[in-house]
């Protein structure tokens, strides 16, 4: 699974030396140079800091390890624990929605469905479809007898119905009325023609470019989005595989760092890449399996970037000290360093989070000493 | 099948029809589902627990429509019932899935996603992960289209829609108890509230009966109401 040297974009480090990437990706490449983007080095799922044995001891360990629907919700909630369903993005939105008490646009936005990372108690959040404009229903306009009688019967509903089911649908229908009427003339405003997506993900950032240039119309003080790109799970023909997953990542962040830059807001949005975990050291020949630690990026113009954040573990395939095996039976699984609950501390921190409301959202930050990795400026 | 959040006695009693179906065999499947589907608990419903229930999928909504209104299959889309998206929309989009393209192999949505966004009820609503705001407006609109557009569809390539069937109701319209009686029994097995159908009720009795078909656009906004409304979207 190794890539040859010559397939690789050089770049460096002071501490880990040369780095390189690979070579679909030219444009994070050249976002690294110009310091915008970090790369955090060995991230993932820990409730503590864990060494060789606490993990051959099972002790504190987060619920799960290495299935896919388990860590991909610990990721979001920086728990270890999957009775936790509050999301870090959401808790984020809670405390920063006071900076947009003037719209009526919910501070955090999916563009990729329903996610358990914008999950929250205070705060709900909007999902929007990438792939098309935002649909009006039928008749919006029109004051006609069958839409006020649609409003009444959705109103009835929200406000009487002895089911919870009905209610919610009712409720989630108006929602997405008044979402998409408000919506819908501040997208018309703003297309983001320079960028021109190919791709799902660019797509979805293309969507995000959009609502981030329609901030001040949108009455939008501090906004959060999510956006995903699936596919990475290799266990098969990774190598193949990685050709069109690397260049639609590299070709939609570089785009949409381009175009967030052309508005003059390259300092004001920062974008972070989560993952449910790393791939295996090992192989089956062909592919590799789920891992637990791996890189993470963050990109942006207030990003301290041109570095490597944490260490790469160590590689070796006898007596690693980093891998989550015993010595005979090397895992490749590698213990992360750094725990989600220090990355998105570091992120909520930019955000105007306070250490206090951190602490609160993310209960494992406590047992780290570093709460701020310092890839933010 | 029944309802987002059977109990545990519920679902023991399923489990306990898997490990023996009455006959001393094990893994007998169509005891199961005659279990789940006979249950006291699926049968009382929603009369002996609100929570009880289900949002319906946004495909079975469409083709719970379909069947209950004889769709047809479109004369130029060789046999085939063909589901429509407006550009520049995919199914997926328009619905939040399409047939058989589940993104993952976890399904279209995982069972313990929470009935509420906002985390303080312990109800669980699998389906209402693909309902978003984007879609909830387009699948409102795929519906609109498909009962007031797609029965006139002749040309262009959209006569290969599919078509229901409205005669029955057209046959009712004059009186309006009768056509939401029908309507909410086929549709929403009965679970029309009655301050909605007081609602539906009135805007069917303002429209003119002297106009020109009255009694097929009020068979037509009889059955756009009622599939709009969040008794259709919910299984009880």
């Amino acid at each position: 699974m190794a890539v040859s040297d010559n397939n690789l974009l050089t770049a460096n480090d002071t501490l880990a030396g040369e780095i390189g990437f690979n070579n679909m990706l030219p444009g994070l490449h050249e976002l690294y140079q110009s310091d915008q983007l970090a790369m955090v080095s060995n991230v993932g799922n820990l409730v503590q800091p864990t060494s060789k044995a606490q993990y051959a001891a099972s002790q504190a360990l987060p619920q799960d390890l290495f299935a896919h629907n388990s860590q991909q919700k610990l990721w979001p909630t920086g728990s270890g624990d999957l009775a936790v369903s509050v999301g870090w993005g959401g808790s984020i939105a809670e405390h920063i929605a006071d900076c947009n008490n003037t719209s009526n646009i919910s501070t955090a936005i999916s563009v990729a469905g329903s996610n358990p990372w914008l999950s929250n108690l205070q705060e709900s959040y909007v999902s929007l479809s990438p792939n098309a404009d935002i649909q009006r229903l039928r008749g919006y306009a029109d004051n006609s007898s069958t839409v006020s009688t649609l409003e009444q019967i959705l109103a009835n509903t929200a406000a009487n119905s002895s089911s919870p089911f009905e209610k919610e649908m009712a409720v989630t229908i108006e929602r997405s009325r008044e979402t998409a009427n408000n919506l819908y003339a501040a997208l018309q405003d703003h297309t983001v023609d320079d960028m021109s997506p190919n791709s799902g993900l660019e797509l979805q950032l293309h969507l995000v470019a959009r609502l981030i240039s329609a901030r001040e119309q949108l009455g939008m003080g501090k906004q959060i989005f999510f956006v995903g790109l699936g596919g990475w799970d290799t266990h098969s023909g990774q190598n193949q595989r990685m050709v069109p997953l690397l260049s639609e990542l590299d070709t939609a962040l570089s785009s949409f760092q381009a175009a967030i830059s052309n508005m003059n807001k390259a300092n004001s949005v920062t974008t972070f890449t989560a993952s449910d975990f790393g791939r295996t050291l090992t192989t089956n020949g062909d592919g590799t399996d789920h891992g637990w630690g791996g890189h993470a990026l963050v990109m942006g113009g207030a990003v301290r970037g041109g570095k490597v954040y944490g260490s790469f573990p160590s590689f070796a395939s006898i007596d690693n000290p980093d891998d989550a095996g015993d010595d005979e039976n090397f895992a490749g699984r590698i213990i992360p360093k750094i725990s989600v609950a220090q990355y998105s501390a570091t992120l909520a921190n930019w955000m105007g989070v306070s250490s206090a409301q951190q602490h609160a959202m993310l209960p494992n930050l406590k047992n780290f000493s570093i709460k701020n990795l310092g890839f933010m400026g | 099948m029944t309802t987002s959040n059977p109990s545990p006695a519920y679902v023991e009693r399923v489990a306990n029809a898997f490990n023996d179906n009455g006959l001393g065999e094990r893994g007998d499947l169509g005891a199961v589902v005659k279990a789940i589907l006979l249950d006291p608990e699926a049968r009382q419903g929603a009369a002996s627990n609100s929570n009880f229930g289900k949002a319906k999928e946004p495909l079975i909504r469409l083709s719970q429509l379909w069947r209950a209104l004889d769709a047809t299959p479109g004369a130029s889309s060789n046999g085939v019932y063909r589901i429509y998206a407006s550009p520049p929309s995919g199914i997926d989009e328009t619905f939040g899935q399409s047939v058989l393209h589940s993104p993952t192999v976890f399904n279209f949505f995982l069972p313990t996603n929470p009935l509420s966004a906002s985390t303080s009820s312990d109800l669980v609503s699998p389906e209402m992960q693909i309902l978003t705001e984007a879609n909830v407006a387009a699948i409102h609109n795929a519906f609109h289209d498909q009962i007031y557009q797609f029965n006139n569809q002749t040309t262009g390539g959209w006569d290969a829609v599919t078509r229901i069937n409205i005669d029955k109701a057209v046959s009712l319209a004059e009186d309006t108890d009768q056509l939401i009686d029908y309507l909410d029994t086929l549709l929403l097995a009965g679970g029309l509230s009655s301050a909605n159908r007081a609602s539906i009720a009135a805007h069917i009795n303002s429209m003119p009966s002297s106009a020109i078909d009255a009694n097929k656009s009020k068979a037509i906004e009889a059955i756009y109401l009622l599939t709009a409304s969040p008794e259709f979207m919910v299984q009880r």
